[in-house]
């Protein structure tokens, strides 16, 4: 049971990162783009994720749940020591949420409150992803010191370090890569489809450069990164899965397939993912001096986790179908118009 | 009723020790405010219904519509005082007899600028959501009345 608990856990990470992840990027991309393309980058943007964007936001309560009733004590420690980033990030997406609910709800729609939306919702959206990839990098870090000695040592350093930042400006990265991808799909005339193929180039690029100072970043601070996923078969294989499908995905690109794409990007980032995911199996969060909060042994007593279990079971079998009819439904409406 | 049984005699304050007992006049307060309302709320809907059945003309009156302006806040209210009830009501303990609040919480050091920060937020957004519909009530007889 606790197998099929952990599995939900990353499941739900995963797919947080993909969806959520989309999400926070359609704002990143609305971001870097051009004044006079803003409209339309909005428009689009917004007939594609409008009715969806709530729904993402599910999978970062499960994870939070499945870590607050089946890992206590791994929850109570990122917490504690990640309680800043943690802070910034739930600010981030309360901000996001109700600058973009404003923007379209609002019943006077002049221009001074509508850019005052605009601004909160771009940046915002760029400030959540960041942390996200922060908290995750954190996590992973070593930076994490529970015998620290001093408030900064303890509060601020553990996320507040080159490979944190790193992971979080990946993480940046890849959310705005994600949407561009998605987005070419969605874009009304070749014109838009183009400029959205430009910022996934431009994404790609970016998340590549910040890829390469994860690691950099890695060997700086002494994680053994680059040794730990080529040293295991599974995260090799997924990086070199995740490579052949990026030159797959710009083949397709090319070939005008919008679609299929979405599979790649998110098989993409689903493998690294893993790839991270795997090598630390089952450290959760990696702790300086070694005492690595393991999913294995700090669980919750066996009866919660069966509990647990079957609740996320069955309950999977009630929220994946509607789900997927959300999606199906929404993007049946809009091929109609 | 406590504990699913209509006999047995439901503690009372002078049964539990000074050191576990809850803020009493906040939540005193807190629940009489509730009841309160709760009771207004209920002689608005008969008195509505009663206009509906028997006195017709009540709905062009003044006071009668006004009773229904001051009501909308109410709910709100009572739906704040109730849970100011469960919440200061359930002190010291957070998970009844195994954890006190106090125990709880975060050890992170400065930790009550979380509560100001929050505080903050959630004021913010009470203004936005007093504008917006501030905003929205303006542009009725624009979006609605043609």
């Amino acid at each position: 049971m606790l197998y099929i608990v952990i599995a939900f856990l990353f499941l739900a990470i995963v797919l947080y990162f993909l969806l959520g992840g989309a999400d926070f990027g359609a704002g990143i991309i609305e971001l870097f783009t051009s004044e006079t393309n803003k409209s339309r980058t909005r428009k689009t943007m917004y007939q594609a994720i409008g009715p969806i964007w709530e729904a993402n936001h599910m999978w970062l309560i499960i994870a939070v749940v499945i870590m607050f009733v089946g890992f206590p004590v791994i929850y109570s420690q990122m917490c504690t020591y990640l309680h800043i980033p943690m802070l910034i990030m739930l600010l981030g997406i309360t901000a996001r949420g109700t600058a973009f609910a404003f923007r379209s709800y609002d019943a006077v729609k002049d221009e001074r409150t509508q850019n005052f939306y605009n601004h909160v919702f771009v940046y915002s959206s760029f400030v959540t992803p960041l942390f996200l990839g922060i908290i995750a990098g954190s996590a992973i870090s070593r930076q994490i010191d529970p015998h620290a000695a001093s408030f900064m040592q303890a509060y601020i350093f553990s996320w507040l370090n080159y490979f944190s930042v790193a992971v979080g400006l990946f993480t940046v990265a890849l959310s705005g890569y994600l949407a561009a991808i998605y987005l070419i799909g969605e874009a009304d005339d070749d014109n838009d489809a183009r400029r959205f193929i430009g910022k996934a180039r431009i994404m790609n690029i970016a998340a590549v450069i910040f890829g390469g100072m994860v690691f950099l970043a890695a060997e700086l601070e002494d994680i053994r990164l680059a040794h730990f996923i080529f040293g295991n078969p599974v995260s090799l294989v997924a990086v070199i899965a995740a490579s052949i499908s990026l030159v797959l995905l710009w083949v397709m690109i090319y070939k005008g397939k919008k679609r299929i794409i979405r599979i790649f990007a998110g098989f993409q980032v689903t493998m690294i993912l893993l790839a991270v995911g795997y090598m630390h199996f089952p450290y959760f969060v990696m702790v300086k001096g070694g005492d690595n909060l393991s999913l294995m042994t700090l669980h919750a007593p066996p009866k919660t986790i069966e509990d647990l279990g079957w609740g996320l079971f069955i309950g999977s079998f009630l929220i994946l179908p509607s789900l997927f009819y959300l999606y199906y439904s929404f993007q049946k409406k809009g091929d109609d118009v | 009723l406590v504990n699913d049984d209509f006999e047995k005699p439901v503690n009372a304050l002078d049964k539990i020790p000074q050191n576990n007992q809850p803020p009493i006049t906040v939540t005193h307060l807190a629940f009489e405010i509730m009841i309160a309302i709760g009771s207004v709320m209920m002689a608005t809907g008969i008195i509505y219904f009663i206009a509906l059945w028997k006195k017709k003309r009540w709905f062009n009156k003044k006071w009668f519509l006004n009773l229904f302006i001051v009501s909308t806040p109410l709910g709100f209210i009572a739906v704040e005082a109730g849970w100011t009830v469960t919440e200061v009501g359930r002190q010291p303990w957070i998970i009844h007899g195994i954890m006190r609040t106090s125990e709880a919480v975060t050890p992170m050091p400065g930790i009550h600028y979380s509560f100001y920060l929050f505080t903050a937020v959630y004021f913010t957004l009470s203004i936005a959501v007093v504008f917006l519909l501030y905003r929205q009530i303006k542009m009725v007889p624009q979006l609605y009345d043609r």
